[in-house]
């Protein structure tokens, strides 16, 4: 087995990805997205529906919809760099050096052949030296490590005699096998039992450490990226307008969308002041921009409470906090 | 549990007694019982197979129990159901509302087959329908528009005002906020909590959103595996957890701040 060396950040540079619709004019759906991942971290990527987030994982594994279109980006991954326009390049890197759990297990797994076959497929593309009776060998010592009591016997299962956090834990095996450099996880929307979530994430983080490799967690939850990532960045209408150590981010968010997000998340523990009936909740009022039309300048300033005339001006640029190191905002307003 | 030395004891909005309902042989509910006092809130929480679904089906009449009954407003289901007289009394809202509108309908004629179950002359019925549509935040032009002409969240409040029109003594809501961003899931639910204020309407509430449910709820039943491990009032029950369930589903809450803060 080729040993990956561990060392270096992935990064993510100027990724901007346009959708060509019906009447063919371009949406810009990614303008300008660039990430670092660390070795060994968990970036949290966090956004609301229609925030591009998927859009980002989708461009890293290059299997973006046939409507889509790269405008620019490159990858770093150790000394290699990778346009996100070279399409062959990226199906070299799916797969071996990036892989992907998505939010549905589910749509990963065939449901006509066995857990096994999908194992064995995983090691025959990996690992082409590999005999049967070795594949076989590691393919039931995975499902050993993601949890399952009998993997000799699951081999031979087939996904519908599974359970949602089962499948979830046979990807999770196909991505241990795989030993990829980067595991884009997609957390599934709507959550699933908090239980069953935290026993996923439980496992990735194993992964992690078994493997030395770095998470991208896709997510709308705060919850989980405050539980689970070391950095986040915050996407909003296909640009990132906050990223930082995530301790950081949530102790001081350094955008009004980070701090209006973390304001509509119900605590656990939220005080309950007065009777149940009494209760009312936080929201954001307004819409997404619309991709087509978007606000000249910043894009969430239609909906931000802090809004001066100055932040209709100009577009933001991403800049980092001079008293915060390694904290960046696109908030004209943070001192 | 806490007695009701009350003297006119009113029969609780929804009364289910040992009900169970098997599946093969799955026990999907396994001695059930909750009583609902009218008007309140009562939540029901758990993972996904516990039985929640399950439940909330039994008590709309959509699925039959093995055992057990389901009593509403003091009345004893039977085992059919009249639905046109049981959609005056009791309205579900689904998981995706949205879905309960037909796609071939004007949002207007969905509302019409309500004046039609109620034997409301159309014109009163309209009447009503613009005081709640205005209430929930729509424009009245939606009565013209088709499903797929509104927005996502227009449709859920379309489909929540199809339920109130029914003027219904009781609310049935499976995980409203599933699949919503936090950003919008408040709207959802304040929405829910000025509906209760204003008309004092029974609500129970389907979720796996504790920390929601633990905020608008009188009192809550804890699911796991088809039982009920823990009910009562809501507060007591997720600030001191008897059961060893409500504690572990407690502790896997991934909250937002850390810890210390």
């Amino acid at each position: 087995m080729q040993d990956k060396s561990r060392s270096g950040s992935i990064g993510l540079h100027n990724l901007s990805v346009d959708f060509t619709s019906r009447d063919a004019t371009p949406i810009p759906v990614l303008r300008d997205i660039s990430l670092d991942i660390p070795p060994r971290s968990v970036v949290g990527l966090v956004g609301e529906s229609g925030s591009g987030k998927s859009t980002v994982a989708l461009a890293l594994m290059g299997l973006l919809a046939p409507n889509a279109r790269v405008r620019g980006g490159q990858i770093q991954l150790r000394e290699r760099k990778i346009a996100c326009t070279d399409g062959a390049a990226l199906a070299g890197l799916r797969g071996r050096e990036f892989a992907m759990i998505f939010q549905d297990p589910a749509a990963s797994l065939n449901p006509v052949f066995s857990i096994g076959a999908h194992l064995h497929e995983v090691l025959r593309r990996c690992d082409p030296q590999a005999d049967r009776t070795e594949r076989q060998a590691r393919a039931v010592a995975a499902l050993g490590t993601v949890g399952f009591d009998r993997p000799e016997a699951r081999m031979r299962n087939h996904m519908h005699e599974l359970s949602g956090g089962m499948r979830q834990r046979v990807v999770i095996a196909m991505a241990l096998l795989a030993r990829p450099s980067l595991l884009i996880a997609e957390a599934p929307t709507p959550a699933p039992d908090v239980t069953v979530e935290a026993q996923v994430m439980a496992q990735m983080c194993a992964l992690r450490d078994e493997i030395g490799c770095s998470i991208l967690l896709i997510t709308h939850s705060l919850g989980l990226v405050a539980r689970y990532c070391d950095q986040v960045a915050v996407i909003y209408a296909g640009e990132i307008l906050e990223r930082g150590a995530v301790a950081e981010v949530a102790r001081q968010p350094a955008h009004p969308y980070t701090a209006d997000l973390f304001t509509c998340d119900v605590e656990i523990d939220a005080p309950r002041t007065g009777p149940p009936l009494d209760q009312r909740f936080q929201v954001i009022p307004g819409d997404l921009p619309a991709l087509r039309d978007l606000p000249k300048g910043c894009i969430y300033a239609p909906r931000c409470a802090r809004a001066v005339a100055e932040c209709a001006a100009a577009h933001p640029r991403l800049r980092p906090l001079a008293d915060r190191p390694g904290q960046e905002t696109r908030c004209i307003l943070t001192p | 549990m806490h007695s009701d030395a009350m003297s006119t004891p009113a029969p609780a909005a929804i009364d289910v007694t040992a009900a169970a309902v098997s599946f093969g042989g799955f026990r999907a509910l396994d001695g059930v019982g909750i009583a609902v006092p009218p008007g309140s809130c009562f939540g029901i929480v758990g993972e996904s197979g516990s039985g929640k679904t399950t439940l909330l089906r039994a008590v709309l009449g959509l699925q039959r129990l093995s055992a057990g009954q389901v009593a509403i407003l003091g009345a004893v289901q039977p085992e059919v159901r009249d639905f046109r007289r049981q959609a005056t009394t009791i309205q579900p809202i689904f998981q995706d509302p949205a879905q309960s509108l037909s796609p071939r309908r004007r949002i207007g004629q969905s509302m019409d087959e309500v004046a039609g179950c109620l034997g409301e002359p159309r014109d009163e019925m309209r009447a009503r329908l613009a005081e709640i549509l205005q209430r929930l935040g729509l424009p009245p032009g939606v009565v013209d528009l088709y499903p797929h002409q509104i927005s996502g969240g227009q449709a859920r409040r379309a489909a929540i005002a199809r339920a109130l029109l029914f003027r219904p003594r009781i609310l049935v809501a499976d995980e409203p906020t599933a699949g919503l961003d936090v950003s919008v899931q408040g709207d959802l639910l304040n929405l829910l909590q000025e509906v209760r204020a204003a008309t004092a309407v029974t609500l129970l509430v389907i979720s796996h959103n504790l920390a929601v449910v633990r905020l608008i709820a009188d009192q809550v039943a804890v699911m796991h595996r088809g039982r009920i491990v823990e009910q009562g009032d809501c507060g007591l029950v997720l600030q001191t957890p008897q059961a060893d369930y409500t504690r572990q589903l407690l502790a896997s809450w991934p909250r937002a701040r850390s810890e210390g803060d």
